[in-house]
């Protein structure tokens, strides 16, 4: 499938295949910290199915969302580390 | 904001979901089946971006037909009087109102924190599997499978299909064990062909048993692992860890519900099994449970608790006599496999040290915790279990590493708005 | 054995006589009936606040805030007690007068406090909604992370000598021995019963002790800046009123970054799960006095029963009918701060010694009174 799907990743241009969640995403973009945990470790994910919390980021302005839960749409605007 | 009602309420779109749904939905009951992920089929038959193909497609097709309705990227996060649930959808909440609710959440993997999980790059094995069927590219990265369980050796299959560079499934169950459970699954043919075909299918692939990561290593990601057994340890440099201990269920709606989880076993009246749980029968004669979460099984018996629960539910006699043996043969499988991959206490705890981080949310490390007497106390205490997963990892980890008990889910099991419960209101419409 | 003091309770309250019963050499049996450190201490808030409804309670909470604070250098990091003081707010002229009237009457007494018009209110608190009257700044109040306080003063009183039982529910009190519902036997010269709502298993607390039920939600760690404990000035209405349900604005601001968010109190009802109705208008509350509250995410809702007397006083002393139980109980909401003064005052009567505060307004004999 094309990489027909733009997004923004820390306000980088990025591209993608529709159906791509958005934890996806951000690996294939080489993203390892998608969260920065209470003593400041990065964090990415790790249950992939929505049970650990780890690969929250924030998408479209709103924040601690599971981007394993979440398909990349296009324009979509991530954030990271937070 | 609107209630929505319906006769039967599905919670879990997986195989026990689907299949209740569509037994309930076939005797002409209004269902409605919300999943907390953006596609129906649950982890097993997770859609390869978002293709469901299969008995998923099947069962999807045929509810479609029914007119179910599908409410994807829903969760349950409250129960509400008067038979109720609060669920959320896109940032939204809204109250739905049932008769018989279906609680078919399935199950997560199970997780046992050892030095270096937290670091970028360890995965859970299915949880790996669901990040590439999500569209991550994982051709030519370094993968090491380890944990316990059957998950581990279809997981190792699928990485490899997918081009990843797979260099050993470190199971931490002893080869004898193994022996027996293969014997076990001679008895159930169709189990027996699926473990041989997972077998040819990762060959080429080390399989250590009695293997276990003992610690993992990386600057700002995973670089590389010390795994011990048999006398033995070794440093592999991987990318990628996919790590599981099998499956724990997701109890916590069930819990919410007041249905009582024990032991991995939620004892619920459920049309058949009621003779397990008479005292409850009365309190929960419209709650049934199908699936994982009332015990791990595997699909086959997901499926034909899902049908039972749905024909229950929809008030119809079921084939009970033929449902019953085909349950007990499953049930002897299951509890075989559930022997089989049971966690040696000792081994864990070994692998433990003082600043091992148990609970990720919090970041409580392990010494913090040990001399605790039970899981609320720790909790209270340390903050493990406290934060945005409400203990959905720590929780069984430590079930596993102390035999603490951990039911005390408080609402709303994942986390909500303030704003959208300042909207809140119970009036109807 | 015989234990020279049985205590009943292993919240604050039996924690705190616990430490202070072995610090003067008595020997101590402390019996939780839970797995964990009480049910209302575990649910509470760990607000240390002077309140002033009457003047039995000014004394008793004036003197607590001074013992906390005594205490406060002891305490482990982790019991995270942070003199953050509160602002009491007023949402109008007619609750500027009461921030008048309260601080006239801490001026007289000597309690510091300082009246915040308009414009010094935002400034102490910027993330407050605009157009708020103005507040009372109470300075010495504080908050602390009371379970860890609690397991504290109980470990301190282990080390001290006393032994700790959980899972030990009481079935009966009479003077000199307490029966638990498993059959054990437990002799003590003296039984303290600082049970809280469970303290009705005495028959003459049971006619006086009610549970007034409460919710309380903790958010997500967030970013935006609580600098003090925020009351809505309506919380001394919501707090008198003693049979309608009520609720108030009420945040505290946790050393994590977290938003503990009240609060609500309702009679009537023993079922301890959350009621969303008043969830929802707790938050509506929130959201319309702090408004940045409603863009933070909850993680956790539950609920307490406080035990709440007739008259808003505890009952601190010896129970009539009896030679040597003790009750310790009723606090409603003021358990965690008034917990120090509570055992203080228990210990003196133990030891028939004088009080730092007068201890008969808290006395059990008013039950039959």
């Amino acid at each position: 499938m094309p990489d027909s799907l733009k997004f923004k990743i820390d306000g980088v241009e990025h591209a993608t295949s529709p159906g791509t969640t958005v934890a996806s995403a951000l690996l294939n973009a080489g993203v390892t910290a998608f969260r920065t945990s209470v003593t400041g470790e990065p964090r990415a994910p790790l249950c992939g199915m929505g049970s650990c919390f780890e690969c929250r980021v924030t998408i479209d302005g709103v924040a601690n969302v599971r981007s394993c839960l979440e398909m990349v749409r296009e324009g979509m605007e991530i954030e990271t580390g937070g | 904001m609107a209630e929505r009602r319906t006769e039967i309420l599905v919670i879990g779109g997986g195989p026990a979901g689907l299949a209740a749904a569509e037994a309930a939905s076939s005797h002409g009951k209004r269902v409605t089946v919300i999943d907390e992920n953006p596609q129906f089929g649950g982890q097993i038959w997770r859609a390869e971006k978002q293709k469901l193909s299969g008995k998923a497609k099947e069962l999807v097709d045929a509810l479609e037909k029914n007119d179910v309705e599908l409410i994807p990227s829903c969760t349950c996060v409250a129960s509400l009087p008067e038979k109720r649930i609060l669920a959320l959808s896109q940032g939204r909440t809204f109250p739905i109102a049932y008769d018989k609710v279906i609680i078919a959440t399935g199950a997560r993997e199970r997780f046992i924190p050892f030095p270096g999980w937290t670091l970028p790059g360890v995965f859970g094995a299915g949880g790996l599997q669901a990040l590439v069927k999500g569209g991550y590219d994982i051709s030519g990265k370094r993968i090491v499978v380890a944990g316990t369980g059957p998950l581990l050796l279809a997981v190792a299959a699928y990485l490899k299909k997918k081009g990843g560079n797979v260099l050993m499934i470190a199971e931490q169950a002893s080869a004898k064990n193994l022996f027996k459970l293969g014997l076990a699954t001679l008895k159930v043919q169709g189990k027996f062909l699926e473990a041989v075909r997972l077998r040819f299918a990762t060959l080429g692939i080390k399989y250590s048993t009695g293997s276990s990561v003992t610690s993992a290593r990386g600057k700002d990601a995973l670089e590389e692992i010390t795994v011990e057994g048999n006398g033995k340890s070794s440093t592999i440099e991987c990318d990628l860890l996919a790590t599981g201990y099998h499956l724990t269920g997701n109890t916590e709606v069930a819990e919410l519900l007041d249905v009582f989880a024990l032991e991995g076993m939620v004892i619920a009246y459920d049309g058949q099994k009621a003779a397990t749980a008479e005292d409850f029968l009365y309190e929960h004669e419209d709650i049934f449970c199908a699936g994982e979460l009332a015990g791990i099984g595997g699909v086959e018996k997901a499926l034909l608790e899902g049908r039972r629960a749905g024909l229950a539910a929809a008030g119809v006699e079921g084939d009970t006599q033929e449902v019953a043996a085909e349950e007990e043969r499953l049930g002897r499988f299951a509890s075989a496999m559930n022997r089989t991959f049971e966690l040696d206490r000792d081994t864990l705890l070994e692998i433990m040290t003082d600043d091992t981080i148990v609970c990720r949310c919090e970041d409580v490390q392990f010494g913090k915790i040990k001399d605790c007497d039970n899981f609320i106390e720790a909790k209270l205490q340390t903050r493990i279990g406290m934060g945005s997963c409400q203990g959905r990892v720590c929780g069984s980890a430590c079930e596993a590493l102390f035999g603490w008990g951990t039911n005390s889910i408080r609402p709303p099991i994942i986390p909500l708005r303030v704003s959208e419960l300042a909207n809140f209101t119970t009036e109807k419409d | 054995m015989t234990y020279d003091v049985a205590i009943i309770g292993a919240g604050i309250v039996g924690a705190a006589c616990a430490d202070r019963l072995t610090a003067e050499g008595m020997s101590v049996c402390v019996l939780g009936a839970r797995s964990q450190y009480g049910s209302a201490t575990a649910a509470g808030m760990g607000h240390i606040v002077v309140m002033d409804d009457s003047e039995a309670q000014f004394a008793l909470t004036s003197y607590s805030q001074r013992l906390w604070n005594e205490l406060s250098a002891e305490l482990p990091p982790e019991a995270e007690f942070e003199n953050c003081g509160t602002l009491w707010i007023a949402s109008d002229e007619a609750e500027m007068e009461e921030v008048d009237r309260k601080f006239w009457k801490y001026t007289e007494v000597g309690l510091a406090s300082e009246i915040l018009d308009q414009r010094s209110l935002r400034s102490a608190e910027p993330n407050l909604r605009k157009g708020l009257s103005g507040a009372l700044r109470v300075p010495g109040d504080s908050v602390v992370y009371q379970p860890v306080a609690t397991s504290f003063l109980i470990s301190r009183a282990e080390t001290s000598g006393a032994s700790f039982q959980r899972d030990t529910s009481v079935s009966m009190v009479i003077d000199g021995l307490v029966e638990t519902w498993t059959g054990e036997r437990i002799e003590a010269e003296r039984i303290v019963v600082a049970a809280g709502c469970g303290s009705t298993l005495l028959p003459e607390l049971a006619r006086v002790v009610r549970p007034r039920k409460g919710h309380l939600l903790i958010t997500e760690r967030t970013s935006t800046k609580v600098n003090h404990q925020l009351v809505e000035l309506g919380y001394l209405k919501s707090a008198h009123g003693t049979e309608r349900d009520s609720i108030a604005f009420n945040i505290q601001p946790r050393k994590t970054g977290q938003l503990l968010i009240g609060s609500s109190r309702q009679y009537g009802s023993e079922d301890p799960s959350v009621d969303f109705e008043i969830v929802g208008k707790m938050m509506k509350r929130a959201v319309e006095y702090f408004p940045s509250a409603g863009n933070t995410n909850a993680t956790r809702i539950w609920t307490g029963f406080r035990p709440a007397t007739p008259d808003g006083l505890p009952y601190i002393g010896k129970v009539p009918g009896y030679e040597n139980v003790y009750a310790a109980t009723g606090h409603e909401g003021l358990g965690i701060t008034t917990a120090l003064g509570t055992a203080a005052l228990i210990v003196d009567e133990v030891l028939g010694r004088e009080s730092a505060i007068p201890k008969e307004p808290y006395s059990p004999r008013r039950i039959d009174a």
